[in-house]
């Protein structure tokens, strides 16, 4: 059980060309199931190597459980790492890939027997002891992986993209499992993954990244009820939400070919985005705003559709059971409560006064 | 018909291979007059061995063998010990600064040591070390390096760097990464470079003859030249041919243990390049 | 930390009492073996007389040059053999370059006096003194007095009596030193004294395109060619001219007058006259002065002791020692008037006449790069590759640019180096002959070896056998096989009718050459073949199938499809053999040593020569700089050429 705190890391590549991470300040309070989440190239896996001590920070400090890191070796910072492709010994058995750490750090012979053999029961790889990673399959070997990092019984574990080597009907029940394996732990676990799904999903705490920066932390819902960035609120989200550029103006949004107006708190800005979730739209004149359009695509998605429909200008995307004809005049409501202004300069959410 | 002529074609080159080595070893068995035998004879009417026994006991010549292993065998593990710590390191770079610092060892691969014996020469007697195995033992090392430090160098970077990193998680120093992780998993590339690194420095010829200049310290090549050197009437042909057959024997075999890897090795070098 | 305090005395004494390893003194020296046991009993005595020292007599080879370069590499090492046991020719080398102690302290010129004149004189060197005479020589006619009247004086009396009494191959005219060595200097220099050539003027001026030195070269050949001399004579030192002289198969023979006890004690005893070396009619004769000494080597820890045993060595008694177990003549005056040598030796009192007249060869620090050059010439003029006129301008030439190229500044004398030129035309030869051979074979073998078929393994392997043969240790074997007349080579040529006589080939010119190339090329094919091979094995089969597909035949496949693909596989190999081609040296050096008459020396032969045996460290230097320089420019022109369009877009 230990937490992880960030203070002012900053990181830089090829000598300032590539700027990994930028003002990084946070805080992951212990014990919870943390996730990173971010498009490739965001800088979360940096973070995760920063913390697990693989990079150092050009400047900045890194504490666990209170400790200042900074200079401590990465096998002595207390934390255990699942890479993205296990890396496993392929010289050594599945028993010496796990026991390798403990034999390392000089535990007597009879204990690490006994520790890697729970490990294993826990993980369901106890009949593979003997086997070389060559030999199991993928799964099989994401788990030795597990295993190697579990048997460690560190205060941190780091998981890089666990998941994302593994077919989709394994990722989503290995998913699960993960869940509930960790949730028995009481260690802090650093998850890093790109998919939102797979964030909103398992994690306690949630960690949004950008070009090297947070963007937005906290409870997963409330990231995605209520994005501080318009990038939070175009990457969370099972949908991509809509966005519609115009302008505030006079307590109202009017969008740039004036066909949607929206009341708002906020008083007067001039560039604006409001975005809409696809969720939060429907057939009908239930809602307050009211729109007219043309259905111009539809997209079955098994018990659901999304449907495209086009505003004057504007596309809008939304989901629904129904399935109207093509080019035909419909109309759609949704709540102006659901809806999201944006700065379309800096792209920072404009909350009223 | 194709076949036929293919496989004409195949035994000839065989034969063009394999005919010098064949015939000294001939040579080697006949007794010593049906040496000079006119016309010359094609299998020896009697094998002796008179010629081998000889060559073993008139000439040290065991102990140039000897001396041949302590260079030989010294200069490769050097070689290999100082090369795996560079190709280590280089690996943890990336690929294009690796690759900058590689191409200036190039030059080290190409020049023929024929070319730098002077300056050898001269650097070793400043340091005492000429007629002594550390001389020519560090002299085949500089000289083996750069080819040893590419071979090493490309079987490192097959590895990934996540092992590196997960073993510095769990606990392992750099040098323990090193040895006992890395060097395990690129044996093949160790032994072939090993492989190559020994045969070279065994048959290494001008820098044995300058360096080592007391008989006693010969290598085995500089010992058969000098063979006929000594004796001014007679040249002991039955003996020298019976030296090349027994120097040349075991590097045949060696071949033969190593030789799909050293076509590997040779071909991956070459590339690079 | 009182760990070390405690062990602090100890080092303290070891630095301050050194410890002595061995109270002994140890001198070494390099001579010939000790027939007769004459050297093992000096030193005995020595021994006894002196238990401190020990001296170290090592037995070495035969040849003074080789004995010679002994000494050099033991100066160069830093380890130098204590006891220099020095030719009369090798005192300017030595003292040009700081390797001798002078000795004027230990002799006087008062002492100088007991010695032969000429003797003490080959022991000077710039008005210093270095070598003590051991023993002296001086080369003479022996001739057969029972079966001619009286000794030729000239060179016309001397053909004369060949014409009437000889009759090969029972019984030659003449037989001499004819093999290429210092020995054969000797011989030739005193036939050009005697016709009154020589070999540098009084200014320093090499003299040798002059018809003095074409009309001795004339005879020197004519004696062979009338069979007047054996063929064999090219192969004789010393002792086979004894053996065959004394076997009664020559008239006469140019030895030294260490021959002379050995015949006497032979079935010609009685039958032996001794006589001045023949000379042109009109001119003076001239034997050329041998003899052997002793001096001290610079830089030898004891060079007291080594005087000691100097002295003992060069003491009447010693000179005695060595006159009869081993027939040496002494250096010392006085023991041509002792009693028990002239009752074994009664020609001893022509000889001393004789001695007073000895010539020495010239005296200069290059003399023995001089004289290998001239061996060089006369022994090619012997063989038949040269002619007179051809030998006089090559000695002329070479002699003249050695000497002149010394006081010149390195890049003057690139122009003046004659050898280097040759060298390089050599080695130009050599690369550009045996590298596109190479090419096209190893392209076969490697197109070939592409093939699928069973067994394919194996002849990879095989291929890879002669590269990977020790170079230096095959050209041994090769050696053998191109023996005339025992080689396999010849034997197979034989056998198939394409040759109706042996083959010379390592004694010509031509056959030394091609001789060197066939083995280069049998060793190097495997290497270009192997990485074609790769090259070829990187073709993905699909472009060959789709070229198939548009109607390419095999010749158009090559040309479009192999060829391009191979360029980078063709750069490299192309690379490293002309590299290593241009720089051989371990199968020259062994097959041929850059003989006959260099016409197999390449350039790193010439670099390795000038810097270990002519002692031209710095000018070795320079040459390799060059040598170098030109490769790397070579390596760019290469990749340049054969970089393809596509390539170079593509990087």
């Amino acid at each position: 059980m230990a937490e992880v705190e960030l203070k002012n890391i900053e990181k830089t590549f090829f000598g300032g060309l590539v700027v990994a991470l930028k003002d990084i300040n946070i805080k992951i309070p212990d014990g919870v199931f943390a996730t990173i989440l971010g498009p490739s190239g965001c800088g979360k896996t940096t973070l995760l190597r920063v913390v697990a001590g693989l990079e150092r920070p050009d400047s900045g400090e890194v504490f666990i459980k209170g400790r200042k890191m900074n200079k401590v070796s990465p096998s002595e910072r207390n934390i255990a790492m699942v890479f993205q492709n296990y890396a496993l010994y392929p010289h050594k058995s599945v028993f010496e890939n796990i026991a390798i750490g403990l034999k390392l750090h000089r535990y007597p012979m009879y204990e690490i027997r006994k520790k890697v053999e729970e490990v294993s029961k826990i993980l369901g790889i106890e009949k593979l002891m003997d086997r070389y990673p060559r030999q199991l399959s993928g799964g099989q070997q994401q788990r030795t992986a597990l295993a190697r990092a579990l048997v460690r019984e560190p205060e941190v574990f780091l998981l890089d993209e666990p998941l994302s080597n593994l077919d989709a009907q394994v990722r989503d029940t290995t998913r699960t499992e993960l869940k509930k394996l960790f949730k028995e732990l009481k260690a802090t676990i650093l998850y890093v993954t790109h998919d939102q799904i797979e964030a909103m999903m398992m994690s306690d705490f949630l960690v949004v990244m950008n070009q090297g920066m947070i963007r937005q932390s906290g409870e997963p819902y409330l990231i995605y009820r209520d994005p501080v960035h318009k990038f939070v609120a175009e990457f969370i989200g099972p949908y991509r939400i809509n966005m519609l550029s115009g302008e505030i103006v006079e307590k109202r949004f009017i969008s740039s070919d004036g066909s949607i107006s929206i009341p708002t708190n906020i008083k007067k800005h001039p560039g604006v985005l409001m975005g809409i979730r696809p969720e939060h739209i429907r057939f009908g004149e239930e809602e307050e705003i009211f729109l007219e359009g043309e259905v111009f695509l539809i997209e079955p998605m098994g018990p659901n559709n999304l449907i495209s429909v086009r505003v004057r200008e504007n596309a809008l995307r939304f989901l629904s059971q129904e399935a109207p004809d093509l080019y035909k005049p419909v109309s759609l409501s949704f709540s102006p409560r659901d809806a999201y202004f944006f700065d379309s300069q800096n792209g920072l959410r404009l909350r009223d006064k | 018909m194709k076949r036929i002529l293919l496989y004409v074609l195949f035994i000839l080159i065989f034969l063009y291979c394999l005919f010098p080595f064949g015939w000294t070893l001939i040579t080697a068995l006949k007794p010593t007059d049906e040496v000079f035998n006119l016309p010359v004879t094609y299998l020896p009417e009697e094998v002796s061995f008179e010629n081998l026994n000889n060559v073993f006991y008139k000439r040290p010549f065991y102990r140039y063998i000897v001396n041949s292993l302590i260079v030989a065998g010294g200069a490769t593990l050097l070689t290999l010990w100082i090369a795996s710590m560079v190709a280590f390191r280089l690996r943890a770079l990336d690929y294009q600064k690796a690759m900058r610092v590689q191409k200036w060892t190039l030059i080290g691969t190409i020049i023929p040591p024929t070319l730098l014996v002077i300056p050898f020469f001269i650097i070793m007697k400043k340091l005492s070390l000429t007629d002594n195995y550390l001389g020519l033992i560090l002299s085949y090392t500089a000289l083996n390096l750069p080819f040893a430090m590419w071979m090493l160098h490309a079987a490192f970077r097959q590895l990934p760097r996540e092992l590196d990193e997960a073993a510095l998680i769990d606990g392992f120093s750099p040098m323990g990464i090193l040895y006992k992780i890395i060097m395990p998993l690129s044996k093949p590339s160790l032994s072939v470079t090993a492989a190559l690194v020994f045969i070279f420095c065994w048959n290494e010829f001008i820098l044995a003859l300058t360096l080592m200049p007391s008989e006693t310290k010969y290598t085995v090549p500089v010992g058969i030249a000098m063979l006929s050197g000594t004796s001014v009437y007679e040249i002991p042909w039955g003996e020298i041919n019976a030296a090349v057959a027994l120097t040349t024997l075991p590097i045949i075999l060696i071949l033969a243990a190593f030789q799909r890897w050293i076509i590997e090795g040779l071909t991956q070098g070459a590339i690079k390049g | 930390m009182n760990r070390l305090i405690f062990f602090l005395p100890f080092f303290l004494i070891f630095l301050i009492v050194p410890v002595p390893v061995s109270s002994q003194v140890l001198l070494r020296m390099i001579g010939p073996e000790d027939i007769g046991g004459a050297w093992a009993e000096i030193i005995d005595y020595f021994h006894q007389s002196h238990p401190e020292i020990k001296i170290n007599y090592i037995s070495g080879p035969w040849s003074t040059d080789e004995r010679q370069n002994m000494y050099i590499r033991s100066f160069l090492s830093g380890d130098p053999f204590e006891l220099v046991y020095m030719d009369v020719i090798w005192t300017a080398k030595f003292s040009e370059n700081g390797w001798l102690l002078p000795l004027d302290k230990w002799l006087p010129p008062e002492k100088q006096k007991e010695f032969l004149p000429g003797d003490i004189g080959a022991g000077y060197y710039k008005g210093r003194f270095f070598r003590v005479p051991v023993r002296s020589d001086v080369g003479m006619l022996y001739y057969r007095k029972d079966l001619i009247p009286k000794p030729p004086r000239t060179w016309g009396e001397f053909e004369q009596l060949c014409e009437q009494y000889s009759h090969p191959p029972d019984r030659y005219g003449i037989v001499f030193q004819g093999m290429q060595y210092e020995g054969l200097v000797c011989n030739y220099l005193e036939y050009l004294w005697g016709a009154g050539g020589t070999l540098l003027d009084e200014k320093g001026n090499v003299l040798l395109e002059t018809p003095e030195n074409i009309s001795t070269l004339g005879f020197m050949k004519k004696v062979i060619d009338k069979g007047w001399a054996p063929k064999s004579v090219i192969t004789f030192q010393e002792q086979h001219c004894l053996e065959f002289f004394k076997k009664g198969r020559a008239l006469f023979m140019r030895n030294w007058p260490y021959a002379w006890s050995v015949l006497e004690r032979s079935p010609l005893k009685g039958k032996i006259g001794i006589a001045p070396i023949i000379h042109k009619a009109g001119r003076e004769s001239a034997g050329a002065l041998g003899g052997w000494g002793l001096g001290i080597a610079m830089g030898s820890k004891n060079p007291e002791a080594s005087w000691r045993f100097i002295e003992f060595a060069t003491s009447i008694e010693s000179q005695k020692i060595l006159h009869m177990r081993r027939g040496a003549v002494p250096s010392r005056k006085a023991l041509f008037n002792d009693e028990e040598i002239l009752k074994e030796s009664p020609h001893y009192r022509d000889l001393f006449e004789v001695l007073l007249k000895a010539r020495p060869r010239p005296v200069h620090p290059d003399y023995p790069r001089m004289s290998a050059i001239l061996q060089k010439h006369v022994s090619a003029l012997l063989v038949g590759i040269e002619s007179p006129e051809e030998a006089a301008l090559g000695m002329d030439r070479s002699i003249e640019s050695l000497l002149r190229g010394r006081k010149k500044p390195w890049p003057k004398r690139l122009t003046l180096d004659y050898d280097l030129h040759k060298t390089l035309i050599n080695t130009s030869l050599f690369t550009f002959l045996s590298v596109p051979f190479e090419f096209l074979l190893g392209l076969i073998f490697a197109l070939l070896l592409d093939l699928p078929f069973k067994g394919r393994s194996f002849g990879r392997l095989s291929v890879l056998i002669p590269w990977i043969l020790p170079t230096a240790v095959m050209a041994m074997a090769w050696q053998w096989m191109f023996n005339n007349p025992f080689g396999v080579i010849n034997d197979l040529l034989l056998r198939a009718g394409l040759i109706t006589n042996s083959l010379d080939w390592l004694s010509t010119p031509e056959g030394a050459m091609f001789s060197a190339i066939f083995a280069d090329i049998w060793k190097t094919t495997p290497f270009v073949a192997i990485i074609l091979l790769a090259g070829l094995q990187s073709i993905p089969k699909e472009l060959n199938e789709s070229l198939s597909m548009d109607g390419g035949g095999p010749l158009m496949k090559f040309f479009h499809l192999t060829l391009p693909i191979l360029m980078p596989y063709i750069r490299v190999a192309l690379i490293f053999r002309i590299i290593h081609a241009a720089g051989i040296f371990d199968l020259i050096w062994v097959l041929t040593k850059g003989g006959p008459a260099d016409s197999t020396r390449t350039l790193s032969l010439y670099i390795y020569d000038l810097a270990f045996r002519y002692d031209e460290i710095g000018y070795g230097l320079f040459l390799t700089l060059l040598f170098l320089v030109a490769l790397i420019l070579i390596s760019f022109i290469i990749v340049r050429a054969t970089t393809l369009k596509y390539e170079r877009i593509t990087q």
